[in-house]
């Protein structure tokens, strides 16, 4: 079985690669086919994961990112957008899902262990919730990125930062709502919903970052500049401290 | 007088502020991962810090010094939102604030009750860690209370308690189904008496008993004459008195922050026009000064 999953891991990759190239080119049939493949592996290697260990996937770092992939994708298929010209949104979303497919490729390409608590409902909302707040910066991030390449263009990208904005503002909200499942769930198995240590100081440097985020001031263009390159980086350093907090 | 308020409310005073957290933070991940520093964070867990502040036995000086700049960082962060509340306020009883900028004044209200509700719950109450009681023995604890093991129920092997916690799988224990019977009482009158499972703790106004783990029964338990049980329970008493306000608060705040979000997302996607584009960066821009 683990074979089975590397295999429509690589075939995931392969089409949401091929979906970034049909992209890049303008090929916007063939870019809608593969896309659509890759969203249709990914869901199965989902399934697969799910069935196999009896939970959720998100837990371990490869079938986490896998279900980011998949959010992600759909976010960027089914998000509406306007406008034809090259590179567009989806292209900054297939690099994003490139870049989290790469960094699985190090991790073991297996379910998670069934874990005697992995069917409590706050652990699973802790951690669920996380995967869909990293899913939602992501896509934050890659408003941003077309914001500022919009702006490069010399389009006016009001609407383009907002919808940034609302996203970064969404994957916060969620974030918070795992944090207090997290609190429950700390209350609930060691009799404190806080501890001195490493994990819940990364967690609050992301909330401290979130709100640095949503508290930028200033007005104008070279604002605007500063607060989508803060906002995209939120995704980055959730997804940098995810990692830490997996390989530590 | 004027200027200095109008910096303590300012966004950029915030801006920093909030920076010299993360950059605080980043030093607490550090440090946690300092052996040496990491039994130091684990000490604050176990005892009140009122307590561990003030005793020159417990704690190094870079890890109090560490916490004591928490402290104080969090009370510029309080003193900046108390002057940008105050501001917000008098603004809106000189001129109408909109809806949503009312709602962001709650919120940020409430943030600041849950992040003094984390304080309080630091130096309040009191908790005792890693209590291992078998069948049949009491814990005393502060305010005249005793807590009785009254009985374990452990259906599970007990090889399985030789394994660590990510070890075991649901096949091999079975969370909901184990569990301990415990009667709390003071001054020796019976006050209350409940089942108790990992995850789910038996509360008693703001004290809280909490199944950590079961254990082998050791040699010293099984010579008090417990042969029948062969599985003892390690527990956590804690109480926090200001427990249910921060778990009240918290998921307000939540809301508030998810009604703003819709409050304001309608704004953004009904904005197709340029005109429209305009009133909305407009309202981001007042929000932001």
């Amino acid at each position: 079985m683990d074979n089975f999953l590397f295999l429509t891991y690589v075939c995931a990759f392969i089409l949401y690669g091929l979906a970034f190239c049909f992209h890049l080119f303008d090929r916007k049939t063939p870019e809608v086919f593969t896309g659509f493949s890759a969203l249709g592996v990914n869901l199965l290697v989902l399934v697969v994961l799910i069935i196999l260990s009896g939970h959720g996937p998100f837990f371990e770092l490869f079938e986490s990112f896998l279900l980011v992939t998949f959010i992600l994708g759909c976010l960027g298929f089914f998000y509406p957008e306007t406008g034809d010209r090259r590179p567009g949104l989806r292209m900054w979303v297939w690099m994003e899902i490139l870049l989290l497919l790469t960094i699985a490729l190090f991790f073991p390409k297996r379910p998670s262990p069934a874990l005697y608590d992995r069917t409590y409902l706050y652990l699973y909302l802790f951690f669920g919730l996380r995967k869909i707040a990293l899913s939602a910066l992501s896509f934050a991030a890659a408003q941003f990125i077309q914001f500022r390449v919009e702006r490069k263009r010399g389009v006016r990208g009001k609407s383009r930062f907002q919808k940034g904005r609302n996203f970064l503002l969404l994957g916060t909200l969620i974030f918070l709502m795992a944090e207090y499942s997290g609190i429950i769930w700390c209350q609930n198995g060691w009799g404190d919903f806080w501890h001195w240590n490493g994990g819940f100081f990364q967690s609050t440097v992301i909330v401290l970052y979130l709100m640095l985020t949503l508290h930028l001031p200033g007005k104008g263009r070279q604002s605007e500049g500063i607060r989508s390159l803060i906002g995209g980086m939120s995704a980055c350093l959730m997804l940098t401290l995810m990692i830490l907090r997996h390989l530590g | 007088m004027r200027r200095i308020s109008e910096q303590l409310s300012s966004l950029h005073f915030t801006t920093w502020t909030v920076v010299v957290l993360i950059l605080w933070f980043s030093g607490g991940i550090l440090l946690a991962g300092h052996e040496t520093y990491s039994r130091e964070f684990a000490l604050m867990n176990r005892v009140p810090l009122r307590h561990w502040i003030v005793d020159p036995l417990q704690g190094s000086f870079l890890i109090k010094s560490w916490f004591v700049g928490l402290c104080l960082v969090m009370v510029i962060l309080g003193v900046n939102l108390v002057f940008c509340s105050w501001t917000k306020i008098m603004r809106i009883i000189r001129i109408r604030l909109s809806a949503s900028k009312l709602l962001m004044l709650v919120i940020h209200i409430v943030f600041g009750l849950v992040a003094l509700g984390h304080f309080g719950s630091f130096m309040l109450g009191y908790r005792h860690e890693n209590i291992r009681l078998a069948e049949g023995e009491i814990f005393s604890f502060g305010e005249d209370y005793e807590l009785a093991l009254v009985k374990v129920h452990f259906v599970d092997e007990p090889w399985v308690l030789d394994k660590s916690r990510r070890e075991l799988t649901r096949n091999q224990f079975h969370y909901r189904s184990n569990f301990a019977e415990v009667m709390l009482s003071r001054k020796q009158k019976k006050v209350d008496q409940d089942r108790i499972h990992i995850l789910r703790p038996f509360r008693h106004k703001n004290i809280q008993i909490t199944l950590k783990r079961f254990i082998p029964l050791s040699t010293r338990a099984q010579s008090k004459g417990n042969d029948n049980a062969p599985v003892g329970v390690v527990l956590v008493v804690s109480k926090n008195p200001v427990i249910w306000i921060f778990l009240t608060l918290y998921p307000l705040m939540i809301l508030g922050i998810m009604i703003y979000m819709l409050m304001t997302w309608r704004i953004s996607s009904h904005s197709t026009n340029s005109k429209e584009y305009s009133e909305g960066g407009r309202e981001n821009e007042r929000e932001n000064e």
